[in-house]
């Protein structure tokens, strides 16, 4: 289908679809093409300039399984001004080369957002982006329509003829081509377990700048691996928790009635047929009526804390321990039917990071970086306050779940005044072993000590995981103080 | 006395052997204030004489001040000439502080007795601290527990919590030294809180120097207890306040020492951890060599993560994962053989079939290639031992009070460099003078002008005193002078002296505020900006700014010129003309495509003032 005179004319049309001319990679939905667009946009907020086709192409890679793709020319580059057809013959190479690698091959598998796209994007073509001298001569805005990716290579030819000057491609191009090894390098060591987890646990980061630099921030910690690594292993055992029956809004199994809380996914469809006023007034007065779960039925609005240490003395395996285990007692929580936040402290508690439904922040959790000193007086003080607010107002039964390093001392009045309106257990991680000695220990509904002989071995790890994991669900009275090592 | 120090100032500018020769005339006759005017304007006016010469003049001065009874000058000038003079003859007609330090200063062979007697003298002089450090270096750690035990009971009453944290140290390291283990780790425990809530409230409030000193001491505290948890928790803090601040050099040698202290301790995640930190770090602050060194460096810890993580027989995937992350970094240095080296590793490991069979394609990719020629350069580490005692000398500061005659004998008994020596021997006389005249203005300022020769950090404190002096000429003299002192402490001083109801006070302190033009000077000169009341402190903040180069600073100009108000901006605008740093215009290049018009013409205006082309 030919493209219209109004886009072809526009150079911030004609300028990014132009490119791709040289363009390796066709979809073949038009639909499965367009979310290009918005890749191309987010990674310009992250900072990053590179022709559309670069980004339209490896994108799709990863995005969709190559049964959707096809590589190959979309139109005689040769032929264009400027071209030279051994680079782009290179460039193609680099894009098998790719298709190649076990991420490429398992993104049918991964499904991965546009999110989650866009930070990979950004990890492979930042180094590439950094090295390019020369500015591209157009803005980019590309119209949200299907038929701009349904070009002949007619139409493409004359797109990259509509800008003069295409040397900033052509360099891109360069440059790209220079990078081989590099670029292959970092797909190939692509954490695709860490992909994987981001879809099995979800990520309610939604959208935009922010969601994309957590994304980015998890993908480029070295110990993310190695966090997700131990929260998979765990995850088969926690994905055999049973859902407790009775209705509730929490997400899972079938629908068992209809009630006034849920989220908007188990929103009742005839709700949307009110007006915008009405249906705001409904939402503000509780009014709603969504489909409600066939699960537990809701305790006695139990909610459950989880504490995680991101002092710089959680460095090293503490923090994959803690972050990991805090991920899949989360994910087990949240399965049973009980509502889990998150907070990180160091010298500050800072925001809780919540879930939806049974998604969990998981690249917020595996990229938070604090280490910003310690004051746990200051931090369990603080708590201690809120959580008074909390009881005093909603009248929660609150679980705080403390993970931490083996010579976390907090004093002892400290603990009791934060126990007044919640229990406390707590994981301390020690590498380095050696005996907790800390006096705040026998006010703890639980403990448990994962030592350097825990963490080493696969199978010691993952049952002193399981069996805190089992505790930590479990009711305080049956908790026990042990160790886990 | 000060009046023969400074009555004759013309005296100063008069040959050197003219003054020597007259002032032995004067000694020799019995006129012994003549003499000591005479002599000291020797000294005074020619601090680059031979040493020789030097000294004999000090002997002469020195006699002169025994003639007159004034034995702490006397003592002051025995000490600049050193451990060999005879002084037993005074020792009784000193202070115990001075008889304590003269005890000391003349150890040689006999220190520990000598530090056991000096040890009794300061603490008859009430000076625990210091009689606590000497019963230490005697070996008297039961009578040093006793007094850090005082001393830490007494300062975790008050608003003075570094303090209180160094000495329950300094209770926990005596406590450990005479066997009590038990108090030893209840005083650590409380050092350790006390510690995090100092440096919690010294970063609040701005004053990051102060907690970087809370973190080196937790450092040692880690050592000491033998909890590598703080000593990770101090050398991270330490190393993020010294980025933060741009102390790039000093930086990266922490970061050195870091890695070496994890690597010994065998937690080698964290030491890779900060490998990586450190070549973000060099590569931020233009150091590609060393950026390039800790990558390898950092590619070389992940290959041992593996192999112990092989060898304790961890999990597969922790082996994996570490050889991932060590040809990463391979990788963007282009050392491709040797990431080929690494798939091949992988491919051996006992991975799932397809992961093994994706290494081995791998594999193949770079069966023809080559490491790239890489510079590299490393970084020595600092030797921890190096390092000053913060929890000896920050104590002593404490105990001193800003007192100058002690603060000034601490540099004179310890100095080595001999220009310090001479104008710590100077100020020292000076300061004994003006104790007598503490209201004095005159003899104040002419303190202020003494200390201000030894721009060394102890002597701030002096100043910080000074600042409280209830005459303003005396104030302003001091945070004059205090320009000359390029620490991040000396702010602490501006921003009060910016508070001073004295108009020429404030004035002053503007001055010395755009006299502050160094890189870790760049945050408390922004948060000067922000938060100044008085635009003239605005305007010096922003001048000091434009004269450091360093992009952090230009960032903060750009942000000036566009979001400032029009006074901000013409200060701006202004201080950049008259600057020769390039570092603003860089940025401004950067950055011009998010510029708003009349932010690019203010600053093509600029560049064509300086003859550059304009944005």
């Amino acid at each position: 289908m030919p493209i219209s005179s109004v886009y072809s004319q526009d150079p911030a049309v004609a300028g990014p679809l132009g490119t791709l001319a040289m363009s390796r990679v066709t979809a073949q939905s038009s639909t499965l093409a367009l979310r290009s667009r918005g890749w191309q946009r987010d990674l310009e907020r992250l900072g990053l300039v590179v022709p559309f086709s670069f980004v339209h192409d490896l994108g799709l890679l990863f995005a969709a399984p190559m049964s959707q793709l096809k590589l190959g020319p979309r139109c005689d580059f040769a032929t264009l001004v400027g071209a030279d057809p051994a680079l782009v013959a290179s460039y193609q190479s680099i894009l098998e080369d790719m298709a190649e690698s076990d991420a490429a091959r398992r993104a049918g598998e991964l499904k991965m957002g546009d999110s989650l796209v866009v930070a990979l994007l950004a990890k492979l073509l930042g180094p590439t982006a950094q090295r390019l001298t020369l500015g591209r001569p157009y803005p980019v805005d590309l119209p949200a329509e299907t038929a701009l990716f349904e070009l002949t290579d007619l139409d493409l030819a004359a797109l990259w003829s509509r800008v003069n000057d295409r040397r900033f491609e052509l360099d891109a191009m360069r440059k790209f081509v220079n990078a081989r090894l590099a670029l292959l390098t970092l797909v190939d060591a692509l954490d695709v377990d860490t992909l994987r987890l981001l879809g099995m646990l979800g990520d309610p980061a939604g959208t935009g700048a922010m969601a994309q630099v957590d994304l980015l921030r998890a993908l480029a910690n070295p110990n993310a691996r190695d966090i997700v690594s131990f929260s998979l292993e765990l995850l088969p055992s926690i994905l055999e928790t049973k859902a407790r029956p009775g209705a509730s809004t929490h997400a899972a199994f079938g629908y068992s009635g209809i009630g006034r809380r849920g989220s908007m996914d188990s929103l009742v469809l005839t709700e949307l047929a009110w007006d915008k006023e009405e249906f705001a007034r409904r939402v503000v007065d509780d009014e709603v009526l969504y489909y409600a779960r066939d699960q537990s039925r809701d305790q006695t609005k139990r909610l459950h804390l989880l504490l995680i240490d991101a002092s710089a003395s959680m460095r090293g395996e503490r923090s994959t321990f803690a972050r990991g285990l805090a991920l899949a007692t989360a994910k087990k929580l949240v399965l049973g039917g009980e509502e889990v936040v998150f907070r990180f402290f160091d010298s500050r508690l800072y925001e809780p990071l919540r879930g939806r439904g049974r998604e969990l922040p998981t690249s917020q959790v595996l990229a938070f970086r604090g280490e910003r000193g310690r004051n746990p007086v200051r931090v369990f003080t603080t708590l201690a306050s809120e959580l008074a607010i909390t009881a005093q107002r909603e009248g929660r039964d609150v679980l705080v779940h403390l993970f931490t390093h083996g010579a976390h001392d907090i004093p002892k009045q400290v603990v009791s005044s934060l126990l007044e309106h919640a229990r406390l257990t707590a994981v301390f991680v020690a590498p380095q072993g050696g005996e907790l000695d800390l006096d705040y220990l026998p006010l703890l509904s639980g403990y448990w000590l994962v030592t350097h002989e825990t963490l080493a071995d696969k199978e010691a790890r993952a049952e002193a995981a399981r069996a805190i994991l089992e505790d930590e669900q479990g009711e305080p009275e049956t908790s026990r103080r042990s160790t886990a090592s | 006395m000060i009046e023969l120090y400074t009555g004759k100032p013309q005296l100063k500018d008069r040959d050197f052997d003219e003054l020597r020769g007259e002032g032995t005339g004067a000694l020799a006759r019995g006129q012994h204030e003549e003499a000591v005017e005479l002599l000291f304007a020797a000294l005074r006016g020619h601090g680059q004489v031979r040493e020789e010469d030097f000294a004999r003049v000090v002997g002469l001065l020195r006699d002169a001040m025994v003639e007159l009874g004034r034995f702490a000058e006397a003592i002051t000038l025995s000490w600049y000439l050193g451990p060999q003079e005879d002084v037993r003859a005074m020792l009784g007609r000193l202070s115990p502080a001075d008889r304590a330090r003269t005890l000391q200063w003349q150890g040689g062979g006999e220190g520990p007795r000598r530090a056991l007697a000096a040890a009794e003298q300061f603490e008859a002089a009430g000076q625990l601290v210091r009689a606590a450090i000497a019963f230490e270096r005697g070996g008297d750690w039961e009578r040093a527990r006793t007094l850090w035990s005082r001393l830490s009971s007494g300062l975790a009453r008050g608003p003075r919590v570094y303090e209180a944290a160094l000495a329950h140290f300094n209770l926990s390291r005596s406590s450990q030294q005479v066997g009590d283990g038990r108090g030893a780790r209840a005083a650590g425990i409380a050092a350790v809180h006390l510690l995090e809530e100092a440096a919690d409230r010294y970063e609040s409030g701005g004053q990051r120097e102060r907690a970087f000193d809370c973190f080196q001491t937790l450092i040692a505290i880690g050592e000491e207890m033998q909890v590598y948890e703080h000593v990770l928790e101090g050398y991270v803090n330490v190393t993020r306040i010294l980025c933060e601040d741009h102390l790039r050099g000093h930086a990266l040698e922490t970061f050195q020492e870091a890695i070496d202290s994890a690597r010994t301790h065998g937690e080698l995640v964290a030491a890779a951890t900060m490998a990586h930190e450190m070549s973000v770090f060099a590569r931020k602050e233009h150091e590609p060599a060393v950026a390039n060194h800790a990558v390898m460096l950092e590619a070389e810890l992940w290959r041992q993560v593996a192999e112990q993580s092989l060898r304790r027989g961890s999990p597969v995937a922790v082996t994996e994962h570490a050889l991932l992350a060590a040809l990463l970094s391979l990788g963007e240095l282009g050392q491709y053989r040797t990431v080929g080296e690494i798939y091949q590793r992988l491919a051996q490991l006992k991975l799932p079939a397809a992961k093994q069979a994706h290494y081995a394609r791998a594999v193949r990719r770079y069966e023809q290639a080559r490491n790239e020629p890489v510079e590299s350069s490393p970084i020595q580490a600092r030797l921890r031992d190096q390092l000053p005692r913060f929890w000896h000398e920050d104590l002593v500061e404490w105990e001193q009070d800003g007192d100058a005659a002690e603060v000034c004998a601490e540099v004179l008994l310890q100095q080595p460099n001999e220009l310090l020596r001479r104008n710590a021997l100077l100020a020292r006389l000076v300061a004994l003078a003006t104790r007598e005249r503490p209201e004095d203005p005159v003899a104040q300022i002419t303190l202020c002008n003494f200390l201000a020769t030894l721009q060394l950090y102890p002597v701030v404190s002096v100043f910080e005193k000074l600042l409280t002096h209830g005459n303003p000429r005396v104030r302003e003299e001091a945070i004059k002078e205090l320009g000359n002192f390029r620490y991040k402490r000396t702010f602490q001083s501006i921003r009060l002296a910016l508070e001073d109801s004295n108009a020429a006070v404030v004035q002053r302190a503007a001055a010395t505020a755009a006299k502050m033009r160094f890189p870790h000077a760049i945050e408390p000169l922004s948060r000067l900006y922000r938060e100044g009341r008085h635009p003239e402190a605005r305007k010096a903040a922003i001048r000091a700014l434009a004269d450091i180069e360093h992009v952090e600073a230009a960032e903060n100009l750009l942000s000036i010129l566009s979001f400032g108000t029009q006074e901000d901006r013409s200060a701006a605008v202004d201080a950049l003309k008259a600057s020769r740093k390039k570092a603003f215009f860089q940025a401004a290049r950067l950055a011009k495509n998010d510029l708003d018009g009349p932010t690019r013409q203010l600053i093509s205006g600029i560049l064509q003032h300086r003859g550059q082309a304009p944005l």
